[in-house]
């Protein structure tokens, strides 16, 4: 029927924008309710879509990778190096105390390893969308352990940048001679775009300075789907391609393409969620809702710990280290990544279902954990403020 | 700018947002402001029972920044010279030149928005051997003029580019 895929997708988009409303005026993400809209939708669903899904998967392909390029443009390469180095130890006991349980959880499940090496990927990775917009919501810019939790979402973001190329490799079934090339050929990636960045940034700015507002937007477009692409046919994740490219731009070049593709990235950035869940059938929900909760626990008292650890460490008193932790603990855009590479392969039919219910269930507990925590501050003398 | 006891102003990146500058008052509240990559200054002043825990948070534009320091009673220029002193390390003087035939030669310096852009702050202008200390936005350059500023080594860069365009 003529039309049909437009009234579709007009239906969605309303759905949407409604669902981003009801987050809104409530203060949480709308991350979960867009995956609940996919499920909705899916094919044994209320409602089934027919003609739109090739339109939503094609449309959830460049959310993904416009979320992983905007990432890469809000960080210069100098920052990444400051972060890792400002917070080894909490980036670290981060990762021990968030990668394993997701990934002891697909083991004890009996899934193949690289089902539980990716579901170890979702529990790891805090959403820094969640947390940078609660930070910002809340006036939160000025709290003492601020840099703190930046600096591990920081470390998180470039650890997932690797993650992802060896996940890409995993996924791929490549052997072990596979998996080394595939890593050396992100790593040689990585120091070519590095290279780049730091020896024609200033072109690139200068580049995008004069030009009309239509020719950045499609230029830069053009270029991040380009490099996704070439990554993606030479056995790198696109992610982490995309990634690349956001880091390589920086200044006012970046101000420009996040003023630009920020608003791109928030519409198929929600294409994105709602065909994930449109993947999963809503039935294959309640089995997996008994490890979904352990999950869930296991992963917020890890992110608690984190940022007690983190808080500790710059001498931040017990209600700015319980506000760290909690900050850490929404799961969101990086985990659905993740797990859609598992998905997207046929890994194992529970990874979708456990996904969506883990992430669902940290995307709200996550911010509620955050009001709670800013709402007990109590007189509590500190210690003089330092650099960390 | 000698005060008897001198502010220690510490300085922490925020990866991602800017940079975030504080300091303690001898009444054990935290003051500070951060520098937003994208150009605009937040105020923040610690909660009275919590000093890690920012109870205000304020927004300023560029005018609004330069009216509350003028409330605040000095001159642009020497708060921006002490700031220098405390971050001496990873702030810096350069020397900007306007040239002929470049964007904002006959322009004024508020249209460059140097401080939005790139955090840099204009201290100066040098013009036929004669500063200009604190230049206001309505100043208008003229070629020949050089701009003395301070800002991060980044900032200066990306500020000498900005002046170097094209009209």
């Amino acid at each position: 029927m003529r039309g049909a895929l437009l009234l579709e997708l007009g239906a969605v988009m309303l759905s949407l924008t409604v669902l981003a409303r009801v987050a809104a005026r409530y203060s949480f993400s709308p991350i979960p309710l867009y995956l609940g809209l996919g499920l909705l939708l899916s094919e044994h669903g209320v409602v089934s879509l027919d003609v739109s899904r090739e339109f939503i998967h094609a449309g959830a392909e460049i959310g993904a990778i416009l979320l992983l390029f905007l990432l890469g443009v809000e960080y210069s390469v100098g920052e990444l190096a400051a972060g890792v180095k400002r917070a080894p130890v909490s980036g670290t006991v981060d990762f021990g105390l968030n990668f394993f349980p997701g990934f002891i959880a697909g083991w004890a499940l009996g899934w193949p390893l690289t089902a539980a090496f990716l579901l170890g990927g979702v529990t790891y990775i805090s959403s820094s969308g969640i947390a940078a917009k609660l930070i910002r919501d809340l006036g939160w810019l000025g709290n003492r352990e601020t840099p703190a939790v930046l600096s591990i979402l920081v470390i998180e973001d470039l650890v997932m940048a690797l993650y992802l190329g060896v996940a890409a490799a995993l996924v791929l079934g490549a052997s072990a001679g596979g998996i080394a090339w595939s890593i050396l050929g992100a790593v040689a990636v990585v120091g070519a775009v590095l290279v780049v960045a730091s020896r024609f940034g200033g072109h690139i700015s200068r580049m995008v300075f004069g030009q009309s507002d239509e020719t950045v937007l499609l230029g830069l477009l053009g270029m991040v789907l380009l490099v996704a692409g070439i990554a993606e046919q030479v056995g790198v994740s696109a992610a982490v391609g995309a990634f690349l490219v956001g880091l390589a731009i920086s200044g006012e070049a970046a101000r420009r393409a996040d003023r630009l593709l920020g608003p791109l990235r928030d519409l198929f950035g929600a294409i994105f969620f709602v065909f994930f869940g449109l993947q999963v059938d809503p039935s294959t929900i309640p089995p997996v809702l008994v490890p979904a909760l352990v999950l869930v626990v296991a992963a917020a008292v890890g992110k608690l710990i984190t940022g007690s650890v983190a808080g500790r460490r710059i001498g931040a008193s017990k209600g700015s280290r319980l506000r760290a932790g909690s900050l850490l603990i929404a799961r969101g855009e990086f985990s659905i990544i993740i797990a859609e590479l598992g998905v997207e392969a046929g890994l194992e039919p529970q990874l979708a279902p456990l996904a969506t219910a883990v992430v669902f269930g940290l995307a709200v507990l996550g911010p509620v954990a955050v009001h709670v925590a800013g709402a007990t501050h109590r007189h509590t003398p500190s210690s003089p403020i330092r650099s960390p | 700018m000698s005060t008897p006891k001198e502010v220690k102003v510490i300085q922490t990146p925020l990866p991602g947002i800017g940079l975030r500058l504080e300091f303690v008052t001898a009444a054990g509240q935290r003051v500070g402001v951060v520098q937003r990559q994208q150009g605009n200054l937040e105020l923040f002043i610690s909660h009275a029972d919590d000093p890690d825990l920012a109870a205000t948070s304020l927004n300023l534009t560029e005018n609004e920044v330069s009216t509350l320091t003028g409330l605040l009673g000095g001159s642009a220029f020497s708060h921006e010279l002490s700031h220098l002193q405390e971050a001496a390390g990873s702030i810096a003087v350069d020397w900007l030149p306007i040239k002929a035939r470049t964007r904002y030669a006959e322009r004024r310096l508020g249209d460059t928005h140097l401080r939005a852009h790139t955090g840099v702050s204009v201290v100066a202008v040098i013009r036929k051997g004669a500063a200009v200390p604190s230049p206001s936005p309505e100043f208008t350059f003229a070629a020949g003029d050089v701009i003395v500023a301070v800002g991060t080594a980044e900032g200066l860069a990306e500020a000498a580019l900005i002046l170097q365009s094209e009209p």
